[in-house]
């Protein structure tokens, strides 16, 4: 009977965890060796807003400055869910991607590629569907196809396009053609995150207001 | 009649100083700096370069944003080859740029 507890119980466990998680490709899986598929975590919709606000509240991350520093702010986002229990994957794109911003600075930015975090998030209706999280272009979580849109703004005269889309762990830092795959945390990359997010503070478009347009989680029993 | 050995040794100067600034390909102006704009300066390699509507679009190595060149400079096509060199050989360059624009004002060699 208590063999029956225990696997019954090692079961539920394993059950829970499995509904807590998901996978993505990894775009970093160059050798034999590396790992083909990354797990990270499915959030409730909530969960995923208020994480997101989290993001956007901490000062040191400096989103305002949406010109350089997405692989610095991906990895210091990543690290706060990660304090949370929460694993959270990077989504790439590469190519000329142009996007407006609401910085007076810099209404119009253009990246040779650009780094977000990701997770699945579950809506109300109880779909499950890997969401964006980018407080430089947005103020909520988003699909992948909202996020690839954003930076194909065609008013510019450079013509934008997308060449490479891809997945990574939170563990990377820079892009799959300049980094091997890495299953652990590097000390070089959270000093040069921390070093990024100094030198573009001061920099930061503060007049910008995504902060307080972020989506707020409803108050219980609102419409 | 001794003026003119003087005169033509100061046309002569004046030639070789003209040659030696055309012929300096290690700096390119690129974007006019306004007063009181603080510039940043990064020593990088050329990683990519694309051809915006305007502008060259320069990748820098350990950077995301794609930093713009004039291409309606009067030395564009130098600077064309320049990068492209640059970015064959791996070697870094020093970039001025505006940081809140991404507008290049200077690319040169690093001082040796």
């Amino acid at each position: 009977m208590k063999a029956f507890i225990f696997f019954l119980g090692v079961g539920f466990s394993a059950f829970a965890v499995n509904a807590a998680l998901g996978e993505i490709e990894n775009g970093f899986a160059h050798e034999q060796s590396d790992q083909k598929i990354l797990t990270i975590s499915v959030l409730d919709w909530a969960t995923a807003n208020s994480l997101f606000r989290e993001f956007i509240q901490d000062k040191d991350i400096p989103f305002k400055y949406p010109i350089d520093g997405c692989y610095a702010r991906a990895t210091e986002m990543a690290k706060i869910a990660e304090d949370k229990k929460i694993l959270m994957g990077r989504v790439y794109a590469e190519g000329i991607l142009v996007a407006k911003t609401d910085s007076a600075e810099s209404p119009v930015v253009v990246w040779g590629y650009h780094i977000a975090t990701v997770a699945y998030v579950k809506s109300q209706k109880g779909d499950v569907e890997l969401m964006v999280f980018d407080p430089s272009l947005f103020d909520k979580p988003v699909t992948t196809e909202m996020w690839k849109q954003r930076m194909l703004d065609r008013s510019s005269a450079d013509k934008p396009v997308i060449r490479d889309f891809y997945y990574g762990s939170r563990f990377q830092y820079y892009r799959q053609s300049v980094e091997d795959n890495r299953e652990s945390w590097s000390q070089v990359d959270l000093a040069d995150a921390r070093d990024m997010m100094k030198r573009y503070q001061p920099l930061q478009d503060l007049s910008s207001n995504r902060e307080a347009n972020a989506e707020r989680p409803k108050a219980q029993g609102a419409k | 009649m001794k003026k003119a050995p003087l005169l033509w040794k100061a046309t002569v100067g004046i030639f070789i100083s003209l040659f030696c600034m055309n012929t300096d390909a290690s700096k390119f102006k690129g974007y006019g700096r306004a007063p009181g704009k603080k510039p940043m300066i990064l020593t990088e390699s050329v990683e990519r370069i694309e051809e915006g509507g305007n502008d060259f679009l320069i990748l820098l190595s350990r950077h995301a944003a794609l930093y713009r060149f004039p291409k309606s400079n009067e030395y564009a096509s130098q600077v064309r080859s320049f990068l492209k060199q640059r970015m064959k050989s791996k070697k870094p360059i020093v970039v001025t740029i505006d940081p809140l624009t991404a507008q290049i004002f200077y690319i040169e060699d690093p001082a040796p």
